[in-house]
């Protein structure tokens, strides 16, 4: 949960701590700058105690495949690589079966700090780095 | 199944290209999975969602095995768009409310 990921796989997966008001659970996540909100597969929000069919707020999620609507359920919190947000709001939504993580990482956590991705030693940070904070 | 602890070693040698629910996984000092009671391990995600809710578990950890011979998967990222709350209350307009 440092951050690391394995390379031989074609997507940036991290292992996350989700926790929920019943439940922790440690799920694996893409990193996806393209995903301007944070994903994760409804059964385990709903494991953890955030149940998707209670929230009132849905947002609308555009895809190849067309237009659905999803709930946005608020977790108490995610861990990943050493940062922690919470409590944080993200979609409830199914991903394609195949797909071998649990949701996506999206600007929600990522934004409101640096993101440094080194695919050559497999690592993502999303706080500055030490050259970073000596070079500011 | 009976609930046997295996080590991540043990899990990625048996289960390549499969789904695996850990109870009570024990981790190393970065918070990385190292082992667990294997509860149910199965290629199927959806088999694996609905013994996930058929338990009520407090801490667990849902883990894919990979398998280096696995057709690759290409992921389209979904587009959000506007959000909306189904008592018309502006999101972010109360704390029951993600904001905007």
């Amino acid at each position: 949960m440092d951050g690391r990921f394995d390379t031989r796989r074609r997507l940036v997966l991290l292992t996350a701590q989700l926790s929920g008001p019943t439940a922790t659970a440690t799920v694996t996540l893409a990193v996806d700058t393209g995903a301007a909100r944070s994903v994760i597969r409804p059964s385990l929000l709903l494991s953890v105690g955030c149940d998707p069919s209670r929230s009132a707020s849905h947002i609308r999620v555009v895809s190849a495949t067309g237009t659905e609507r999803a709930p946005v359920v608020r977790v108490d919190h995610l861990l990943c690589a050493g940062t922690q947000r919470g409590p944080l709001w993200v979609a409830a939504h199914d991903l394609p079966s195949r797909f071998d993580g649990d949701g996506l990482l999206g600007l929600d956590f990522i934004r409101p700090g640096p993101l440094s991705i080194d695919f050559i030693r497999g690592r993502v940070f999303f706080s500055p780095r030490r050259w970073w904070r000596l070079w500011r | 199944m009976g609930d046997e602890y295996l080590t991540m070693a043990e899990i990625e040698a048996k289960y390549p290209g499969e789904w695996v629910l850990l109870d009570r996984p024990t981790k190393d000092r970065h918070g990385d999975v190292t082992g667990g009671r294997l509860v149910f391990h199965q290629a199927d995600r959806g088999l694996l969602d609905a013994e996930l809710l058929s338990r009520h578990l407090r801490e667990f950890a849902v883990l894919h095995v990979y398998d280096p011979n696995a057709e690759p998967v290409y992921l389209i990222t979904p587009w959000f768009e506007e959000e909306w709350t189904d008592d018309s209350t502006p999101a972010g307009g109360s704390s029951s409310s993600p904001p905007s």
